[in-house]
């Protein structure tokens, strides 16, 4: 078997070989050492991103971090509130769970301020259920003040949600 | 030839790490742990997704495998790599089942070393400054874990755009953290 591109090395660690091809790649690793070279400096990127936690959980996400096992709390906050959300001691993730009437919405929007008012991200088509969108705080992402978070749905403004940790 | 006792050549092939081994060469058992480690860590990372399980296979497959070569069983030494593949397949079929075989403590040079590890908030960085399709791409792949087929099914893409998506993805990326 010749070498093996990045393209197959990230599909074979992705899982997405089918199973002979799997088998003959991963016979190849054990067999080349600069093939296996490759895909080692390759698997700490891969494994990051693995773990890497993004803004908006989806129902998959937040099922592959409890198969993980990976310490959360949840909370869930109503459109219009300001709220208090204090982080949990044991848990470095926070899944807070944003109320708003999604059944039917073909596409929802989220953006999320800064205490200075200034965008910390703004994501077009998140996860989202009927009724909620799952926001995941970070605790070494915290900083003091008040955060708002407003939703989109099919272009127009369905919530908002104004959080503080502190 | 004769080669003397005291010389060694720089870089020993598979085949005779494992002839040194059978006579009982500590140092040639050394290096084969160096050689094959990183490639058993790798096998269990993918399979088994877990850092201490995959250190846990790779203690037991090298094990099998030095066993093997001291008791010189082995009928092919120049394919220690396929003789190991197979062995790692069995012990994580064995593994998902329950069984556990006793772990012996390897000398350390067994251990394939952690990874260096990324700079977490530098790939943070370089994840948002992706093109929205293909942060939603990586995140379903590798956070998510769901196959291809349904990920392009969720984006409404063919599952060869998928690919090519999260490939040059993760081009990006390399370049993001490698400029870092």
């Amino acid at each position: 078997m010749s070498c093996l591109s990045v393209e197959e090395l990230v599909d074979w660690f992705a899982g997405d070989l089918a199973p002979a091809e799997s088998e003959r790649v991963e016979l190849h690793l054990f067999s080349c050492g600069d093939c296996s070279a490759d895909a080692t400096a390759l698997a700490p990127l891969l494994t990051a991103l693995r773990d890497h936690i993004p803004y908006i959980v989806s129902s998959a996400g937040l099922q592959a971090l409890e198969r993980r096992h990976v310490p959360l709390a949840h909370n869930e906050v109503s459109s219009g509130k300001h709220v208090l959300v204090p982080f949990p001691d044991g848990s470095d993730l926070l899944i807070i769970k944003l109320l708003a009437p999604l059944a039917g919405v073909a596409r929802v929007d989220c953006e999320l301020r800064g205490p200075d008012g200034l965008p910390w991200f703004s994501l077009t088509e998140v996860p989202f259920d009927a009724d909620s969108v799952q926001l995941a705080c970070q605790r070494h992402f915290l900083a003091p003040g008040e955060f708002k978070v407003t939703l989109r749905a099919d272009d127009q403004a369905v919530a908002e949600y104004w959080i503080s940790h502190f | 030839m004769r080669v003397s006792a005291w010389y060694r050549p720089k870089v020993s092939s598979d085949a005779d790490l494992a002839r040194r081994i059978a006579v009982g060469d500590s140092e040639a058992e050394s290096e084969l742990c160096r050689r094959f480690a990183p490639r058993v860590r790798l096998y269990g990372l993918r399979h088994l997704r877990d850092e201490e399980a995959a250190r846990d296979l790779t203690q037991q497959a090298l094990l099998v495998l030095i066993e093997a070569l001291r008791a010189n069983k082995l009928e092919a030494p120049d394919r220690l790599g396929a003789f190991l593949f197979g062995a790692c397949r069995n012990l994580i079929l064995s593994m998902r089942r329950g069984e556990r075989r006793a772990i012996v403590e390897l000398e350390e040079a067994t251990v394939a070393p952690a990874d260096p590890g990324v700079d977490r908030r530098r790939l943070a960085s370089c994840f948002d400054g992706l093109p929205r399709r293909e942060q939603q791409l990586l995140t379903m792949s590798f956070h998510e874990e769901r196959p291809l087929e349904e990920i392009a099914s969720a984006l409404a893409l063919t599952a060869v755009n998928a690919r090519v998506i999260r490939h040059r993805a993760i081009a990006r990326l390399r370049d993001c953290m490698g400029a870092a």
